[in-house]
């Protein structure tokens, strides 16, 4: 009999109660569908066990943070509390958090929004500078600038450091340097220019220019001078502190004004007296007016016969002699009067002459201590920072030829020549992200600070403690200290250490 | 499942929530100070939805295990599964900024997201080819857990022919019953030659039954088609024609054993995936739901 396949002949030979036995698949399944949740949860539960938040971080903590990475309560605390216990769902980091470690002065007392230190300062993002701050943060303000009360002082729309950024102010309009040294930087640079001893010298702009932390160096034309505070004391109630550790960059971020000793004597040496080869201090002209007369009433003890000798005053310059024409030639009687003719025809050289090729000199009247006639010098007013609400650094940019920044230097001729870079030579590299092949970073956290660290108050008081951060346990409740966060350091160990504390 | 036309609505339900979810996304991820991140609010909110989406995908085997309940067709639910599902990986990128998770417990989340979506979209492509070749390739097809039990029917049907004509009795429990049946005696049907018997004795015993016997059929020269046919053409050609009906028959039921074996295969291959696919979206589910607990607090 042929083989049939009818359909209730088909449908009888199931068992139709199949779907009730647990198959090798299905059981498999089973397994699985049971087994990787539960490797999921029991994983988080081993991290839980041990009180390790790390899996939830969002980010690597930046790596000033990281010694608390694994205590998310001392920065995430929850803002509300009952007693001495932390209550509440969300635990964002609030200010108060961030206060508690760090100080942060205000920005502007005018300012009409005040953004929370986390929307600026991103953490979890991994070891980049919590500094760093998108260029967004500041532009949210500044932007659209506007102040609590009058107008803003600054540009009122400014996106980055490439749109609408204002050009340096000492470059706008027609702003001049207040300095009253005059100095020709186009003679200084130029090729061939005598120098100590008549000798040809080719200068460089670091001969005169140098940082704080470079003054202590052999300068070419002057002689080393030390400008750091003295550090050391005889007081034993003040004994002498050791100096801050140096760092590839410390005291090199800002030119030091040149100063007379360290760049300028060997060449502007300030003789007064063909019989002394010494010059007279760099000082005021009542401290050089006092040098010269003791000067003069030594040599005339010494040698009284230098009386009877007319009077020509000589200047001894770069090797050669030069008379000073027309001259009239005056005699002295005694001694007295010649330290008095030889004094005002030194002070006649040096006034006249001398110190009016670098300095401004105005003439006073006589004074209750009789010093009629001594000039008063102008203050150099040189100033060592042309950009107060930006910081920069001369170190970071050591590597380039300081020509090649400062333009208008070999061509300027005038001490009111303002000679910062322009903005546009800033912009020649800082014009992009520093990702970008070829382009340098041009956040505004480069170069300008958010915090008025003028407005720091010291000493800071710290709240927390090693074992409280580190999380030792029972440290933190016997300092029982009060922390800005709204609860006391024993609260903060009983939220962490939950319920088994209680 | 068949991707057809009454997808359509689905696929442009989800293209335009797409864009507006990109379209959304563009200027804020532009404006936001530190860049488009979960933590923000239009973050959160792209959270929200990628998880609903996620979790909505989820409840499909749910609905399955209560066919019952009147919460909208199954296929309905299968649209949404298949859809929502599928763009819910693009809107979590959204939620994170286009990161993959930069701490331990998102980055496995999107780990194991990937996964889950890489394989649900094989598995989508599979149903959607596979049925297609199961109907053309397996004609015989039965209920996948019952085909051990028409295996065995089938070798009992197949030792119960050959005992009807050959007079042997194979180690079947249906020809042993047949056997006491009748007192130990079996009665051939058919009288045969004492050569054509063995022929027919061995080849059943040494080729046909070890492939019913065995699932897959591993290891039998018989497994493949074209060399059955041509065993099944010489044994009619070397039996007479009294034995081809039961030729006939041993050859269909080895060809309804074949095509069980080929729908092992293919459902294998159809359901496979699930074994991924499932469990790991039910660990994603359960992470995300601590995610988001936890995000939310911090």
């Amino acid at each position: 009999m042929a083989r049939k396949r009818t359909a209730k002949s088909l449908g009888q030979r199931h068992d139709f109660h199949y779907f009730q036995r647990w198959g090798k698949w299905r059981l498999l399944r089973a397994v699985l569908m049971t087994a990787i949740p539960a490797i999921a949860i029991l994983w988080l539960a081993g991290y839980a066990v041990r009180r390790n938040a790390e899996p939830y971080s969002s980010g690597p903590l930046s790596s000033v943070h990281s010694f608390t990475g694994k205590r998310c309560d001392t920065c995430h605390a929850p803002a509300l509390k009952t007693g001495f216990i932390n209550v509440g769902f969300r635990k964002h980091v609030s200010d108060q958090a961030c206060l508690s470690c760090h100080q942060a002065p205000v920005h502007q007392a005018l300012q009409t929004f005040t953004p929370t230190c986390s929307s600026c300062h991103t953490e979890h993002v991994g070891s980049q500078h919590l500094r760093q701050t998108a260029d967004e943060s500041c532009v949210q303000c500044h932007g659209d600038l506007k102040v609590k009360s009058g107008s803003p002082h600054y540009q009122t729309a400014i996106y980055n450091f490439d749109a609408k950024h204002p050009e340096f102010a000492p470059l706008r309009g027609d702003a001049r340097d207040s300095g009253t040294i005059k100095l020709n930087h186009a003679v200084h640079m130029r090729a061939g220019l005598l120098g100590p001893n008549s000798q040809a010298v080719q200068m460089q702009c670091q001969d005169c220019h140098r940082t704080p932390a470079e003054q202590n160096q052999p300068w070419k034309y002057g002689q080393a001078r030390l400008v750091e505070a003295t550090l050391h004391s005889s007081d034993p109630h003040n004994p002498a502190m050791p100096p801050e550790p140096q760092r590839p960059g410390t005291g090199r971020a800002y030119m030091a004004a040149p100063t007379y000793a360290s760049a300028c004597q060997s060449c502007h040496a300030l003789q007064f007296d063909s019989h002394f080869e010494e010059s007279v201090p760099h000082d005021k002209p009542e401290v050089v007016h006092a040098f010269i007369v003791g000067r003069l009433s030594e040599y005339i003890k010494q040698h009284p016969e230098a009386v009877n000798q007319p009077s020509r005053p000589m200047r001894i310059m770069f090797g050669g002699t030069i008379s000073r024409e027309p001259q009239i030639v005056k005699t002295a009687h005694n001694a007295e009067e010649w330290i008095q003719l030889r004094t005002a025809d030194a002070e006649n050289l040096l006034w006249h002459k001398t110190c009016q090729q670098c300095h401004s000199l105005k003439y006073r009247q006589a004074d209750q201590n009789g010093l009629a006639g001594l000039p008063e010098v102008t203050p150099a007013n040189i100033k060592p920072v042309w950009l107060p609400n930006s910081v920069f650094s001369h170190y970071a940019h050591v590597s380039i030829d300081c020509k090649s920044c400062h333009t208008r230097t070999l061509s300027s001729q005038e001490t009111a020549d303002v000679l910062v870079p322009s903005i546009t030579t800033c912009q020649q590299c800082h014009n992009g992200e520093p990702t970008s092949s070829g382009q340098a970073q041009n956040g505004c956290f480069l170069c300008h600070q958010y915090h008025n660290w003028k407005q720091r108050t010291e000493p800071f008081t710290p709240t927390h403690n090693l074992q409280e951060l580190r999380g030792a346990s029972g440290s933190s409740s016997q300092s029982g200290v009060d922390s800005p966060l709204g609860t006391t350091a024993i609260g903060f160990h009983f939220l962490r250490s939950g319920s088994q504390h209680r | 499942m068949l991707i057809d036309q009454t997808h359509r609505q689905w696929l442009w339900g989800s293209v335009i929530g797409l864009a507006v979810g990109l379209a959304i996304y563009i200027p804020y991820a532009h404006f936001t100070i530190g860049g488009a991140r979960g933590g923000t609010t239009l973050g959160i909110f792209y959270g929200i939805v990628g998880f609903g989406f996620m979790v909505f995908a989820g409840l499909l085997s749910l609905r399955k295990r209560f066919p019952v309940w009147r919460m909208g067709r199954t296929s309905t639910w299968m649209r949404g599964h298949l859809w929502l599902g599928l763009i819910s990986y693009p809107i979590i990128f959204f939620h994170s900024g286009f990161s993959f998770g930069k701490g331990r417990l998102t980055w496995w989340m999107m780990f194991i997201f990937t996964i889950v979506i890489i394989s649900g979209i094989f598995g989508a492509i599979l149903q959607h080819y596979l049925p297609k070749v199961m109907t053309k390739q397996v004609p015989y097809e039965t209920i996948y857990a019952e085909i051990p039990v028409i295996r065995g029917q089938l070798l009992d049907e197949a030792d119960v022919k050959v005992a009807e004509v050959t007079g042997v009795s194979m180690s079947s429990s249906a020809v042993t019953s047949a056997a006491e049946e009748t007192g130990g005696v079996i009665v051939t049907l058919v009288q045969m030659e004492e050569d054509v018997r063995n022929e027919l004795t061995r080849f059943y015993d040494k080729e046909l039954r070890p492939f019913l016997e065995q699932p897959g059929g591993k290891g039998c020269e018989i497994a493949d088609r074209s060399f059955s046919v041509a065993k099944f053409a010489n044994l009619r050609t070397l039996l007479p024609d009294e034995i081809h009906p039961v030729i006939a028959d041993l050859e269909s039921i080895y060809e309804e054993k074949r095509q069980l074996d080929q729908q092992i295969v293919l459902h294998r291959l159809l359901h496979g995936w699930l074994f991924i696919h499932a469990p790991l979206s039910l660990a994603l589910l359960v992470m995300g739901a601590i995610h988001a607990v936890i995000a939310l607090t911090y």
